[in-house]
């Protein structure tokens, strides 16, 4: 982790020579340090008011929602404010200086969720936000509604699209929307703001805010993550799947345990029992909500890629040129399955 | 053990028909699960989507109507006759659905709330057992002290739609008086028709569909492994490894 | 001497008649039928002579078998009783011996269909004694006529009598056991028959009866709630195996054999069932649960992909001599699974699912249905607004593939001038397939919908290109009140070219092999049109050995493709097999499903047209 800075040099670095205007100031904003070789880094001091984020990040990563949640809350924010995130997780400052944070507030990660309304009302009460955002994950959305609840907090959930000044969400079962002027509290399904792309912030450390006492009325174990063959079809991230042209399965499973991949099947392959029929891809089988979908021999019938509605990224390895799902393939290789699959493997393991 | 499943009642995001939202069909099977006396409460009118919940494995739903705070009048009907367990959707479909009211509920009551729930295990002294998913299959297990609200997971394995059990419900009309509580915090807005915006396409896109004719087993081998690891799927190499 | 004979042959009718009884009182527990069981005794002797030998003379050996031995035994042994009671003089005797001879005949025939080794369709065991117990009686019986005609010792006669007797004996037995149950059982069916229509005008009765939704027990879960003719037409099955060979499921190794499955329902009646010696259901496990009246029949005796593994394409039925109704009896059992216990499979309670929620078992908004005619403006037609003919899309509609066909129709429509619409949004599915899935309920409320939909518009017919919509319109809506005329487009589009309004010239190309589907073809009876559409538009015809009223399913009906059974082999592959063997470079379709399940054969194969799509093509100014 980055030491922390000290505020008061880097405010003085701040100032123009001789004077007491900051250097490109924008309503009390400064760039900080944009020396030719330096990164910019904007860094702010008092805003007008404070936009929050809860940032999840379990494995010391920010993923592309929580980017996007700090993203929306600097939308909120605009130029007058500043945003504050709440870390849950173990990311470096600077990544979430990156995604947009002036401030870093780490949260106890360990906490159980029935104290955490508390705990994140203890570390926003300096700030006052405004707004508070969270990414709509299973848990990021559980500790929205908590809070909410425990502050008494209007709340919009599920916004699809935010400006500063409004915040649309569909209500009436997904057949009407509200626009309204965004809550208090807000949650973002993935993909629906874009992360920040501006002049990095300064995501300064605050002080982690004090343990609320537990209440003794919940306990949570550790997650347990499932194996790849232990997802089910339908919430696997990387689906690999075996069409007509696999024949050699030995080998293909061999290669799904060690991509770490799910396995799907088309229904000839199921049909035919080389598959489990809970394999099934398509239609009449699992829709995907993978982000990659490996197809071995499979040509991609219609019932075939309505199973791959939600999938973002198609690699396929198929003989023929012209079979459908090489034009839904982001990445194809025109190649006898047999062949690629030792050779992936080989590769692989060499790797080790 | 006597539970209660909150029903919303509920459209289909895609007809606009009745029809129960699937995490309240799930809440039925976990209710179910649990064994014992399993009853629905729906605060409002008897509406269709209610008969057709009923129909996964619901004997008798009451109905609290006529009018007033929903999470007011569900903490009231809760109150005075407690049940040991209540079990809710993640969010209702075709109202506000914002997944809220369980939680005013909770709040309200008093009572402890753990949500995603995909099955329930056994109870020890007034703890229930449950276990949480999350995403990409994986699990966590969690004890929570009874009375408690559930939310359960929309993948929880859902209960059989039983036509004979759906015409046979009870749909128990409970006349309520209407109190206005400080419950669910409306959001003034304008409303409209919804319209579906495109999300944001990823990043890491795989590209305008490269095609690799012909390549060898081994070039093809590389080429993948490359692309994959592009998109996230594949962990980088271990250090000092071979062909990096 | 004479009373001995009566004494015997009498004996042996009256313990047939007892034996009558006991079966009948047994077939009594199950629920009423709906006409007058005994009234229809009237109709058996025509019913017997016309219909089932209509059926049973497709196959002359076993029709010529049968004649002899059922007219012999029967024949004799009427008049034998006559003579033995009357004491008419030689000449009767004579007669007597000579109808004796007859059935003798027949059983030496009924010895050779199994001699030597029996055909895998038909069943072992007790069938193997079947010929020699009909012999035993009739030569006994008829060497007794012949005596009492020449007047010969009495001892020869005593002789003869015995072995008269020993055979009746084991007639007797061999009703217990099955195979001469038909005659007692096929009586009490005929009379009883749950399809009348098919004895009357064009001998069609194939629509699906609605079900009491109020009635405290939905559909078959016990034997006994079966009504009690079709409990006499499992009894009366004569385990021909005609039904298992015209089998798609069978032949694709399914877990469903329709002889095996009507036997399984005779057994499920009896805490003790006699051994059944046919060929089972592939890959099922025998289940050994104890049946009975009141004991649950699928999952106990019955294995529940046998149920769920049937296309509904009433091959079978057309096969049967004994005019079981083996489909009805599939849709009374899944009605019970899917209505009182809601155990489907999990395909299917999808499909189920969407059908509730969406008026659509795939799930997709009723308003996306006209996309594939987007670019043609075809009109939709407003409650209250009038039109000559309403198009009905169909499920098929939502189908890329199958919107080309629909494309196509509209194509061929506007030349001939035609005023037609669609219903737009307001069509909801038809409910074909949660129908025949035993969802009666959501079928009762989509007919409903449609059906209200469609009161509201004027039309003169309603024309679709889907025969499962077609036969649910024609012949299942009226039931509930939606009488109108029904046309299929291949129907239409013959007329336009009779008519003259479309002209067609033939185009030279690969060989076009038809492919009748079951809804056009066995449910409605309309296999001419089409054929008469390509011989029009394409040069070289042919027919595939199972054509017409007999043809092979594609797989696709009977909600199959949602329950997805296990098979060793995919039936429509099967079916594409048959098309190439007859050289078919084209095979020729008129259904959507069918579209989608032969386009669905992988590998190189005959291209796959909809008769629409060729008429388009052959069309000229
Ligand atoms: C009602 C209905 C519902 C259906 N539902 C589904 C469904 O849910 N899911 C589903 O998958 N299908 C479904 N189908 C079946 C679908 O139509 C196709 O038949 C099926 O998807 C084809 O499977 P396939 O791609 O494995 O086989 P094929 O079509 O045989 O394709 C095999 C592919 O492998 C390639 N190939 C051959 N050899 C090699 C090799 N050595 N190396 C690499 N590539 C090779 C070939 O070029 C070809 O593209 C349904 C069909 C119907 C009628
Ligand atoms: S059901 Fe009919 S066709 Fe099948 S074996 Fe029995 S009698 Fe023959
Ligand atoms: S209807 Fe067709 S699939 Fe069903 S049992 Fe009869 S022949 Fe077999």
């Amino acid at each position: 982790m980055r030491a922390r800075r000290d505020p008061r040099a880097e405010r003085a670095r701040c100032l123009v020579p001789g004077g007491a205007r900051p250097r490109l100031a924008r309503a009390g904003e400064a760039v900080v340090g944009a020396g030719p070789r330096e990164r910019a880094v904007i860094s702010i001091e008092a805003p007008a008011f404070w936009v929050a984020v809860v940032v999840e990040a379990p494995d010391g990563r920010l993923d592309r929602w929580a980017r996007q949640s700090v993203g929306a809350a600097r939308v909120l924010a605009g130029a007058e404010g500043g945003v504050v995130a709440l870390l849950a997780g173990t990311a470096g400052g600077d990544a979430l200086g990156e995604a947009g944070a002036d401030r870093v507030v780490p949260l106890d990660g360990g906490i159980g969720p029935d104290a955490m309304p508390e705990m994140m009302l203890a570390a926003l009460a300096p700030f006052v936000p405004r707004h508070v955002v969270l990414a709509e994950t299973p848990a990021g959305g559980d500790w929205a509604r908590r809070l909410a609840a425990r502050a008494g907090w209007p709340i919009q959930t599920g916004v699809e699209m935010l400006s500063a000044r409004q915040a649309i969400r569909p209500v009436g079962g997904m057949r009407r929307e509200r626009a309204a002027a965004p809550a208090r509290v807000l949650t973002l399904p993935r993909d629906r703001v874009a992360s920040h792309g501006g002049t990095r912030r300064e995501g300064r450390w605050c002080p982690a805010p004090e343990r609320p006492a537990d209440r003794g009325r919940m306990r949570v174990g550790p997650v347990v993550t499932a194996t790849a063959a232990g997802i089910p079809l339908a919430e696997a991230p990387f689906v690999m799947a075996a069409g007509q042209g696999v024949v050699d399965f030995e080998r293909f499973h061999a290669l799904s345990r060690l991509l770490g991949a799910t396995e799907g099947a088309s229904r000839v392959v199921c049909d035919a029992g080389l598959m489990p029929r809970a394999a099934q891809v398509g239609a009449s089988g699992t829709v995907l909500d993978a982000r990659c979908y490996l197809a071995f021999g499979i040509a991609g019938a219609p019932q075939h890629l309505q199973g791959l509605g939600k999938v973002e990224h198609v690699v396929a390895v198929n003989t023929d040129l012209h079979a459908a799902i090489v034009a839904r393939a982001g990445l194809s290789i025109i190649a006898d399955a047999q062949a690629v699959m030792p050779a992936l493997l080989d590769l692989l393991r060499e790797e080790g | 053990m006597r539970s209660v499943v909150l029903l919303s009642g509920g459209i289909d995001p895609v007809s606009g028909r009745p029809a129960p939202p699937a995490g309240e069909i799930a809440a039925i099977g976990l209710a179910l699960s649990v064994g014992g006396a399993v009853g629905g409460l729906h605060a409002g009118a008897p509406v269709p989507a209610l008969r057709q919940a009923a129909g996964h494995g619901l004997e008798q739903v009451d109905c609290l109507q006529g009018g007033g705070d929903a999470v007011a009048v569900l903490a009231e009907a809760l109150f005075a006759a407690p049940p040991d367990l209540v079990l809710a959707g993640r969010q209702a479909r075709g109202g506000e659905d914002s997944g809220m009211l369980p939680y005013l509920l909770a709040e309200r009551l008093d009572w402890p709330l753990l949500s995603g729930v995909v099955a329930i295990g056994a109870t020890a002294e007034g703890w229930l057992a449950v276990t949480i998913g999350l995403a990409q299959g994986a699990r966590r297990p969690a004890q929570i002290r009874l009375p408690c609200i559930l939310c359960a997971h929309d993948a929880a394995p859902a209960p059989p739609f039983v036509f004979d059990r759906a015409r046979r419900a009870v749909l128990r009309v409970v006349p309520v008086t209407g109190e206005e509580g400080p419950g669910m915090v409306a959001v003034e807005g304008t409303e409209r028709p919804y319209r579906a915006r495109p999300r944001l396409i990823g990043t890491a896109s795989g590209g305008g569909g490269t095609v690799l004719e012909h390549p060898d087993p081994a070039e093809a081998a590389r080429v993948l492994r490359d692309h994959l690891r592009a998109l996230g799927m594949l962990a980088p190499p271990r250090e000092g490894a071979a062909d990096a | 001497m004479r009373a001995l004979i009566a004494g015997e042959i009498g004996g042996v009718a009256l313990a047939a008649a007892v034996g009558w009884l006991v079966l009948l009182a047994r077939w009594l527990r199950g629920r009423p039928a709906a006409g007058s069981w005994l009234a229809g005794l009237r109709h058996v002797p025509r019913r017997y002579l016309v219909d089932v030998h209509h059926v049973v003379a497709r196959r002359p050996v076993a029709a010529r078998m049968h004649a002899l031995a059922a007219g012999g035994v029967l024949g004799g042994s009427v008049l034998a009783l006559a003579a033995a009671v009357s004491g008419l003089g030689w000449s009767v005797w004579a007669l007597v011996a000579l109808a004796f001879g007859v059935g003798g005949m027949g059983a030496l025939l009924a010895w050779r269909r199994r001699v030597p080794g029996t055909p895998p369709a038909l069943s072992g065991g007790a069938f193997l004694w079947l010929p020699a117990a009909l012999a035993a009686w009739c030569v006994g019986n008829g060497l007794a006529a012949l005596f009492m005609a020449v007047g010969a010792p009495m001892t020869a006669i005593v002789g003869a009598v015995v072995l008269g007797g020993a055979g009746g004996v084991a007639l007797l037995r061999l009703v217990e056991l099955g195979p001469m149950r038909h005659a007692l059982a096929g009586v009490a069916w005929l009379a009883g028959h749950t399809r009348p229509g098919r004895f009357a005008g064009d001998g069609r009765d194939t629509g699906l009866r609605p079900l009491d939704l109020a009635a405290a027990r939905l559909g078959v879960l016990v034997p006994a709630d079966f009504p009690g003719p079709v409990l006499a037409s499992f009894d009366a099955c004569i385990q021909c195996g005609r039904c298992e060979e015209a089998c798609p499921a069978f032949a694709a190794g399914q877990r469903l054999n329709p002889k095996a499955l009507i036997q399984i329902l005779s057994g499920a009646m009896r805490v003790v069932p006699p051994p059944y010696a046919g060929r089972p259901a592939p890959m099922a496990p025998v289940l050994l649960g104890t049946g009975g009246m009141a004991q649950p029949i699928v999952g106990n005796v019955l294995h529940p992909d046998t149920l769920w593994a049937c296309t509904t394409c009433r091959a079978c039925v057309e096969e049967c001599p004994m005019l079981i109704e083996h489909v009805d009896a599939v849709v009374s059992l899944r009605r019970g699974q899917t209505l009182m216990l809601g155990q489907v499979r999990d395909g299917a309670a999808r499909v189920l699912e969407a059908s509730r929620a969406r008026a659509e078992p795939g799930g997709r908004d009723l308003a996306a249905r006209g996309d594939a005619l987007a670019t043609l403006d075809v009109p939709v037609l407003a409650p209250g607004g009038e039109t000559d003919i309403l198009l009905w899309l169909g499920e098929g509609a939502f189908d890329a593939r199958y919107g080309r066909t629909l494309r196509a129709l509209v194509a061929l429509m506007r030349r001939a001038g035609l005023r037609f619409a669609t219903l737009g949004a307001d069509e909801v599915d038809c409910g074909d397939l949660a129908r025949r899935l035993g969802d009666e309920a959501g079928f009762q409320s989509l007919a409903a919908e449609a059906i209200a939909a469609l009161k509201t518009r004027r039309f003169a017919k309603i024309v679709t290109a889907d025969p499962h919509a077609l036969h649910v319109l024609r012949n299942e809506y009226p039931a509930l009140g939606g009488i109108w005329r029904v046309q299929h487009h291949t129907g239409l589009l013959d007329e336009l070219v009779r008519d003259g309004r479309l002209r067609l010239e033939r185009r030279e190309g690969v060989r076009v092999a038809y492919h009748d589907p079951c809804y056009l073809g066995r449910y409605n009876g309309e296999i001419d049109a089409p054929r008469r559409l390509l011989d029009a538009s394409c040069a070289g015809r042919v027919e595939m050995e199972r054509h017409g009223m007999r043809a092979m399913c594609c797989g696709g009906g009977g909600g199959g493709p949602a329950s997805d059974v296990d098979a060793v082999t995919r039936i429509p592959d099967l079916r594409m097999a048959q098309a190439r063997a007859v050289g078919a470079g084209m095979v020729a379709v008129a259904c959507p499903g069918c579209t989608a399940m032969l386009e669905g054969v992988t590998g190189p194969r005959p291209d796959v047209r909809d008769v629409a799509e060729l008429v388009l093509a052959a069309v000229v100014a």
